[in-house]
């Protein structure tokens, strides 16, 4: 990845790469831009690019079951830094919200096939061609 | 090379019966030498064409003449298409044309953009000069995120337990149920961290725009319309920002770009 040589100023943090990558480039420019008149738009393209804008939205029980698999891989206690005690301290001190409420139901709908309208637009992302899978 | 075309009665723009003219942007024509300037090192357009301005009016308009039978290289194609409008955005204001728009030749184009859509894209213009895009994504820095949610759920925390050594089938409902709890606090958390950067940004842009929802494995996917006189400082901001939440969110900023996500009507104002 070139992020390291595209870091500046400051402490390096904020990435700054040189969009010239296939997925950036996608995610920039499809479907943005100004439309014209339909009639008159030769697509050369358009098959082609809706593969890529095709990814499949993957079903919420398998979501639930990675996350739970990413949850269980973690190693607390080899961490370098903050082991869970000092963690859960934290976050009691923070205030920190644990949504449980609803939990049940939820599962119920999860095993029937994800969940309905009932959480309004909080689902998993749909957005296509990013580069986080 | 740009090379500078009018669409009068001797069009200059040679386009042949199975080619046609791909459209890239339109510029104020008051920007066309800015622009030439800035096309003039030898950047081309898609299959190496010459990036050809099409001048009529109050507005000149980016093309290359394209082979219509032309193989596919697509990938070239997308990287040629974002080169040459950000190297325009870089002189002047723009207004890119959706990828993938071709005319049949330059007549056509005036009639279309100039004199169809000529007063739309003059505002449009005035509303982009001295403005440019970036764009920027902020994901949480997973682990850490989900080191968090186990320390704050007690009911998280059992079931990991549960559901940790166990075979899947054996634990089937409770894993299912521990990746929904941990969805939902990622997305709860994602929520909160939006609203924390969006505090931060907003006030040095001109007008932002949503790229995609806040979900759990995304924080924020935003398009920043900016002041080229204020990009400095936004860089400085977003630097200072990613320093101090790098343990748990990831920042990445694109850009300047050519104003993609600003040139639908009502997008932003």
């Amino acid at each position: 990845m070139t992020v390291q040589a595209q870091r500046r100023q400051g402490g390096g943090y904020l990435e700054r790469p040189a969009p010239s990558g296939l997925a950036d480039v996608i995610d920039i420019i499809l479907d943005k831009g100004i439309v014209i008149d339909a009639y008159i738009r030769v697509s050369l393209v358009g098959i082609e690019l809706l593969t890529i804008d095709a990814r499949i939205v993957i079903a919420s029980v398998d979501t639930y079951l990675r996350f739970a698999e990413a949850t269980n891989r973690l190693d607390l206690y080899e961490k370098g830094g903050k082991d869970l005690t000092e963690l859960v301290h934290d976050m009691q001190h923070e205030g920190a919200s644990g949504k449980t409420s609803g939990a049940v139901e939820g599962v119920k709908r999860a095993i029937t096939g994800g969940r309905n309208s009932g959480e309004g637009e909080r689902r998993p992302a749909k957005k296509t061609a990013s580069s986080s899978e | 090379m740009a090379k500078r075309a009018t669409a009068g009665p001797s069009p200059p723009v040679e386009v042949d019966i199975d080619q046609a003219l791909f459209v890239y942007g339109v510029i104020p024509a008051a920007d066309l030498d800015a622009v030439e300037g800035r096309l003039a090192g030898g950047l081309t357009g898609i299959d190496g064409q010459p990036v050809v301005l099409v001048l009529e009016g109050e507005l000149a308009t980016a093309a290359t003449v394209v082979d219509l039978d032309r193989p596919p290289q697509r990938r070239a194609d997308l990287l040629a298409y974002q080169a040459v409008l950000d190297a325009m955005a870089a002189a002047a204001p723009v207004v890119p044309v959706r990828f993938g728009t071709v005319l049949p030749d330059a007549d056509t184009l005036v009639d279309e953009l100039h004199v169809g859509q000529g007063e739309q894209f003059v505002r449009m213009l005035e509303g982009l000069r001295g403005r440019r895009q970036f764009n920027l994504r902020a994901t949480p820095v997973e682990e850490a995120v989900l080191a968090e949610i186990v320390a704050g759920s007690p009911e998280v925390r059992e079931l990991r337990e549960l559901t940790r050594d166990v075979p899947e089938e054996a634990s089937y409902r409770q894993r299912v149920r521990l990746g929904e709890l941990v969805a939902w606090a990622l997305e709860d958390r994602s929520a909160r961290d939006a609203d924390m950067v969006l505090a931060t940004v907003v006030p040095l842009t001109v007008a932002h725009v949503m790229r995609s929802p806040v979900s759990a494995k995304q924080i924020l996917d935003v398009a920043l319309l900016v002041e080229d006189s204020r990009a400095d400082d936004l860089v400085a901001e977003l630097e200072n920002l990613a320093e101090a939440v790098h343990s748990t969110i990831r920042m990445r900023l694109l850009g300047p770009l050519a104003p993609y996500d600003f040139v639908s009507e009502g997008s932003w104002d």
